[in-house]
């Protein structure tokens, strides 16, 4: 029987997650779509702006991870104006991005994670509180999160300029350099961020890997998928957030690529589906076969657990030991369950704090040379960094005055696309049978979305503290047969 | 530096068209009331917006709101309104969520947290100016909310010195960046 469609991309006026699920004739899920809202029309601002402003600019896109943006443009900017910056000015930007990953990851971990592993998947609503592991903690460690947030971030404004929207980056270096003086605050707070991320990898494994119900939950089938994984590593394929090239393992641990930034567009391509303005990316070489696992579709993920399976481990000797322990206890590379990542993300924490303590103690990071001054015309450049929730790719072209005549950007959370929207069907094929829907699928699709912590429309603001998702659930006629949300206009 | 007791917080991001309402309004607010208060500005969102809140004993929010109603309407909210929830991740921590964690950890959060919601057109154009609808309305949201701003912080009519404001340049992110 002919199956009715009904795709209605998300409307810029609504600004929540819609899912949109269809039945089959027996009940049972065929299909279901996650739409989100995309910001659109920036390579139409960008143009004719001075390239040397897009690390304000796009550090504007996202009020939770400019940095990251920031950081991608100062690097395009090298590329653009083919200079490289100092060795102080390199190991100053690495630093301040692995103090930015600490802080975001931290808060991530103790803030939002929680729920999933303290009260688990089945827990009411009204248990599943924001405080998260704090709750399970104690309020003196919740302190210390926010106190150790707020020493980072204040060393970041210092020399940052503002740790909202930096005004730091500049082809060729950066605009404020340490003094010796400076430099032992920055050792300071390093030393503290080294302790509280062991702290936090140690309440991690006491919560969580003490719980065996929650080990079954990371492992569960619900929560895998075999997909390509994607990450920067350095010339040894060690992990790094700020420099280096793209590696990418197929499903079975094997690598398949290894290519610059500067080449992105050879190895990844866009699959449009009509339902969403969302663009899905997807390696270009095995190509788009769907929304589904293996080794023949281009489907691929990012950010931590990405990065964990494509590295051959971390250049800090504790995060390293701690990447070990991670591949014994789930039995080998490449790990293909998504709730791993919290675990990940931990090992992460660690590594960006003791790569900022690494690059805080150099004694070169405090001399004043911390610039070289472009002298090329520009014309084309390539940043590519890390960002928290994964790799994120600049690419500006400009005319010989250096203004923009094209900009691309792919965020990090495009490329976990299309496993999102995998996750999500998954979950709605597990919680769906007969045509009814549970409740319990919206904490289900919660847990994927937060293990992949999305960044969707980060400029606007959602008053609630939810990502607001509606669930459709429609027969094979596109009728609706019932629609469960998170979220309501209506004041209590 | 915090000066006063009431803070009146503008957020919302200069490069999203009509969600940049929030920052404009505060902005020009800062310019006709003069009431001590603490007019701040602010791109951040979800916890980074603590550490503008703590140590304030009073707080109204101004920011814009998609609701279903008419582009330029004021909408009121009390932040005693809505149920802290947990949530997906650190883009979607919202006020309610701010407040809960701050009792429960005997942070000093404004014991009175109000939000002012303007609602707007279109929140995912990247663009530095305001849609067409909300640019016509822009005086008369700018009046609206600070009548309401009166009401909320219990401001002393007969000192408040208003001018009847021109309509804005389009280009207001150039005044924010200046700021």
């Amino acid at each position: 029987m002919g199956r009715k469609i009904e795709i209605d991309p998300i409307t810029r006026l609504e600004g929540h997650g819609k899912i949109e699920i269809f039945l089959d004739d027996t009940g049972t899920v065929e299909k279901a779509y996650l739409s989100l809202p995309e910001l659109r029309g920036f390579e139409v601002f960008s143009l004719n702006k001075p390239a040397e402003l897009m690390p304000q600019i796009t550090s504007r896109i996202c009020g939770v991870c400019p940095m990251a943006h920031h950081m991608a443009a100062t690097l395009a900017l090298d590329d653009l104006y083919s200079i490289q910056p100092t060795a102080t000015a390199d190991k100053l930007r690495e630093m301040v991005y692995n103090m930015f990953m600490f802080e975001d990851h931290t808060l991530h971990f103790y803030i939002l994670g929680g729920p999933d592993f303290i009260v688990g998947p089945k827990a009411p609503k009204a248990e599943r509180n924001i405080l998260g592991v704090i709750g399970k903690v104690g309020i003196e460690t919740g302190k210390k999160v926010i106190e150790i947030r707020r020493e980072v971030r204040e060393l970041m404004t210092a020399i940052a300029g503002k740790v909202i929207h930096p005004v730091w980056g500049l082809p060729g270096g950066v605009a404020k350099g340490l003094t010796a003086e400076e430099q032992k605050k920055y050792i300071a707070t390093a030393e503290k961020c080294v302790e509280f991320a062991k702290f936090t990898l140690q309440t991690f494994k006491d919560i969580v890997l003490g719980n065996k119900e929650y080990v079954d939950i990371i492992t569960s089938e619900m929560y895998t998928h075999h997909t390509y994984y994607m990450g920067m590593v350095d010339e040894k394929n060690k992990t790094n957030f700020y420099r280096g090239k793209i590696r990418v393992i197929d499903p079975e641990g094997k690598e398949f690529l290894k290519f610059s930034g500067k080449d992105y567009q050879e190895h990844l391509a866009e699959h449009v589906e009509p339902w969403t303005y969302v663009k899905f990316l997807y390696l270009k070489n095995v190509g788009w076969n769907g929304f589904k696992d293996g080794k023949d579709n281009g489907v691929y993920a990012v950010a931590p657990l990405a990065r964990l399976n494509v590295s051959e481990g971390f250049s800090t000797p504790e995060a390293q030991a701690s990447y070990e322990e991670y591949f014994d206890i789930l039995g080998g590379k490449p790990v293909h369950h998504t709730l791993a990542t919290h675990w990940a993300r931990v090992i992460e924490i660690l590594y960006a704090a003791e790569r900022f303590l690494q690059l805080a103690k150099d004694p070169g990071i405090i001399s004043p040379d911390i610039r070289n001054m472009p002298v090329e015309k520009p014309d084309e450049g390539f940043g590519v960094v890390e960002a928290p929730r994964g790799t994120l790719f600049h690419h500006y072209k400009t005319d010989e005055n250096g203004l923009l005549t094209q900009a691309n950007l792919l965020v990090a959370t495009q490329n976990n696309a299309a496993r999102v929207a995998m996750s999500i069907e998954k979950a709605a094929k597990g919680l769906i049978k007969n045509g009814m829907a549970d409740d319990g699928i919206l904490n289900m699709v919660e847990m994927a979305l937060r293990a992949y912590d999305p960044c969707h429309a980060c400029g606007t603001h959602t008053l609630p503290g939810q990502m607001p998702i509606s669930i459709k659930v429609r027969n094979n006629q596109g009728e609706l047969l019932d629609e469960i949300k998170n979220f309501c206009y209506e004041k209590k | 530096m915090k000066k006063n007791k009431i803070i009146v917080l503008g957020i919302g991001n200069s490069i999203l068209g009509d969600d940049g309402i929030g920052l404009k309004v505060v902005n020009d607010l800062s310019k006709l009331v003069r009431e001590p208060v603490d007019f701040i500005q602010t791109e951040e969102m979800g916890f980074g917006l603590l550490d503008f809140m703590i140590d304030y004993e009073q707080a109204v929010i101004i920011d814009s709101i998609q609701a279903g109603g008419v582009p330029g309407t004021i909408h009121l909210f009390s932040i005693d309104d809505f149920n802290p929830n947990s949530t997906v991740s650190n883009h979607y921590v919202g006020l309610p969520e701010l407040g809960a964690m701050s009792a429960q950890m005997g942070l000093n959060f404004p014991e009175k947290v109000n939000i002012i919601g303007i609602e707007i057109n279109d929140p995912y154009k990247i663009t530095d100016q305001f849609s067409e609808e909300i640019h016509e309305k822009y005086e008369s949201i700018l009046n609206k909310v600070n009548e309401e701003l009166v009401k909320l912080c219990d401001f002393k009519k007969d000192k408040l010195r208003i001018r009847r404001c021109r309509r804005p340049n389009p280009r207001f992110s150039e005044a924010i960046t200046r700021i």
